[in-house]
């Protein structure tokens, strides 16, 4: 479970996050939705151990993040954070010495799923390949947590086809706990199963997508231009 | 698989497998995607697919046998029953709407009658 | 998959060994081309003299490359944003940053044991070879002492290095604490802090001096000939070490408990 007490935090004049409160509960693909400068990197960040709190805290399974919860945690930045002069098998190796759950089995499935090429440079593929490694990365894990930070933002249909599917298989295969921010919803609104809207950095609505779908009488997309009133 | 999110998507799993139940592209019988492969298929959150699955367990539609998979249930009258609820969720609506519209009973009958004759 | 600490560490140095590796391959090709250049100016009758100074012009930049670099490793994470990755890791801030300054101490031995290969290359192809030893010969009576001296002399560069490295680190996470101008920043904290330390490492080094470490290289500076090394490590090495490592904590500190993303 991740937990979000009371969590505020300030760039500069801005607030990313503003008394941010909310319970992400084991095995449920959870969506952190709203436009851009909501909060929903930061909260990410957060929880994966890259950012800190100004006031409040932060819990993963009742432990601050640390060493030892990033060790549970599969982060996927929106950013382009890998290696360029890596190529996706060295990447590999890289990044499975450091964790318990790597998984070279997934690795080699995942690949041939993604259609992924090994040997290639990861500095000179295209912006949508990259995203299917940093994907392939993230999921050649079985880590219990995965937090996904705009998976789909400048990829194209197919690409996002995939990566969908691919987020479908392997919660499918373990029941992790996934944690998806976008502000593009209409594509995973089948995925999610709980929702939680941000605006400057506060929870606007949170619920159970079905529940709120039968309550609204219609679909996220069209609640959330509810709830922000554009 | 499109969606029609305003309503709850297990209900409309429901209803794909249902239609084709009546369209003859799944026969009782017939062995159906495991809930994993299904959600993959679709992209949907496999916890509303299991969530299908089990309505329609419950409604006798599908029956899960342990260690070979999901299958179309074998009852014969099943076909006659999806059919005729299918009937009575589209005369609902229909008549639900009709009435909203400011319509009386024999005029609804009439304007039925008329088009079917049109046909 | 098992994981252990001794593994995260050799892929946290391989990677950025990996990363240097171009940069000082080019170093000693260009040093080994440099010092051939000497021999064959040596040959169309340059003093061996000359070609011999030149040629030690390498140690300055074996030293001045790890130096640079050791901006850079930090650097270089940030401008790819693979901060994110390291970041995420399940490690230490003081593996992460103890791997990067093995890379550095490293590349230095290697640049500077490549460059001192070259050079006494160079010198044995010339008769410095032996005019050196005669005349190192006639006014030393330990015989050993060239190899103690050296072998002190490469101790304390590493040190130094280290030391460096411990301060472009601080300087570098420091600067990055800066939401803008962050290289200024780091530029600023390095002089600050290089000056600091350098006031610190002198107390330190004659407080030791006081406590018995010994200070100097050798007995009598100014007779070659009675010269012995008088301990090991010396005063300034061990102040320098103490220094270099409380700056390596406080960079650890900072990059654990300060830096963000």
């Amino acid at each position: 479970m991740i937990e979000f007490k009371n969590v505020t935090k300030t760039y500069g004049s801005i607030k990313a996050l503003d008394g941010f409160t909310t319970k992400i509960e084991d095995g449920k693909i959870v969506g952190l939705l709203g436009p851009n400068g909501t909060g929903k990197s930061t909260s990410l960040k957060i929880a994966a151990g890259l950012s800190k709190p100004d006031f409040g805290s932060v819990e993963i399974n009742g432990a601050e993040p640390s060493k030892e919860t990033k060790a549970q945690v599969a982060f996927l930045p929106e950013i382009d954070h890998l290696y360029p002069w890596m190529t996706i098998r060295r990447c590999a190796d890289f990044i499975s010495a450091f964790y318990a759950d790597w998984d070279w089995d997934k690795y080699k499935e995942l690949v041939e799923f993604l259609g992924l090429n090994p040997s290639t440079v990861i500095g000179k593929i295209s912006k949508g390949m990259r995203a299917k490694a940093k994907l392939l990365f993230t999921f050649s894990r079985n880590a219990p947590i995965v937090l996904l930070d705009e998976p789909l933002s400048g990829i194209d249909v197919l690409v996002r086809e995939k990566i969908i599917q691919t987020i479908v298989r392997d919660y499918g295969k373990g029941g992790q706990t996934i944690v998806i921010s976008t502000h593009e919803i209409s594509e995973i609104e089948p995925l999610i199963e709980y929702v939680i809207f941000l605006e400057d950095g506060k929870i606007k609505l949170e619920g159970n997508v079905e529940d709120l779908r039968f309550k609204y009488k219609r679909s996220l997309v069209d609640i959330m231009k509810e709830v922000y009133g554009r | 698989m499109e969606f029609d999110s305003t309503r709850p998507i297990y209900l409309q799993i429901i209803d794909v497998i249902k239609k084709q139940i009546i369209r003859g592209e799944l026969k009782p019988g017939d062995k159906v995607l495991s809930q994993r492969d299904f959600a993959e298929k679709i992209r949907v959150n496999p916890n509303t697919v299991q969530r299908a699955y089990k309505e329609m367990e419950s409604m006798s539609i599908l029956e899960t046998i342990r260690g070979q998979g999901t299958f179309i249930c074998n009852r014969p009258e099943m076909l006659k029953e999806i059919k005729a609820e299918m009937a009575n969720e589209i005369l609902t609506t229909f008549i639900s709407d009709m009435r909203s519209l400011g319509f009386e009973t024999d005029e609804i009958r009439d304007i039925v009658n008329s088009s079917l004759k049109g046909e | 998959m098992n994981t252990n600490k001794g593994r995260m560490f050799a892929r946290l140095y391989l990677k950025d060994l990996q990363d240097i590796k171009m940069e000082s391959a080019i170093f000693m090709v260009s040093i080994a081309i440099w010092n051939l250049f000497l021999y064959l100016k040596y040959l169309s009758n340059w003093p061996y003299e000359l070609s011999l100074g030149f040629s030690a012009i390498a140690f300055g930049i074996a030293a001045f490359i790890p130096f640079v670099e050791s901006f850079k490793l930090l650097w270089d994470e940030w401008k790819h944003n693979t901060v994110y990755l390291i970041m995420s890791l399940p490690v230490s801030g003081t593996m992460v940053l103890l791997s990067k300054l093995a890379v550095i101490v490293t590349q230095y031995m290697a640049l500077s044991l490549f460059s001192t290969a070259c050079f006494l290359l160079l010198a044995y192809a010339t008769p410095a070879w032996e005019a050196g030893w005669s005349f190192i010969r006639s006014v030393i009576t330990d015989q050993s002492l060239p190899i103690k001296f050296a072998m002190l002399f490469y101790a304390s560069s590493v040190v130094g290095i280290m030391y460096t490295a411990a301060l472009a680190f601080l300087s570098s996470v420091v600067g990055k604490l800066a939401r803008k101008h962050s290289g200024l920043a780091s530029f600023g904290t390095f002089l600050i802090a290089g000056y600091v330390c350098s006031k610190a490492s002198d107390l330190i080094s004659r407080g030791l001096e006081k406590l018995g470490v010994t200070g100097l290289y050798y007995n009598h500076p100014y007779v070659l000939r009675d010269a012995t090394i008088s301990g090991f490590p010396t005063a300034p090495m061990l102040s320098l070490l103490i220094v270099g490592a409380a700056v390596f904590i406080l960079a650890v500190r900072v990059y654990e408990s300060a830096v963000e993303l």
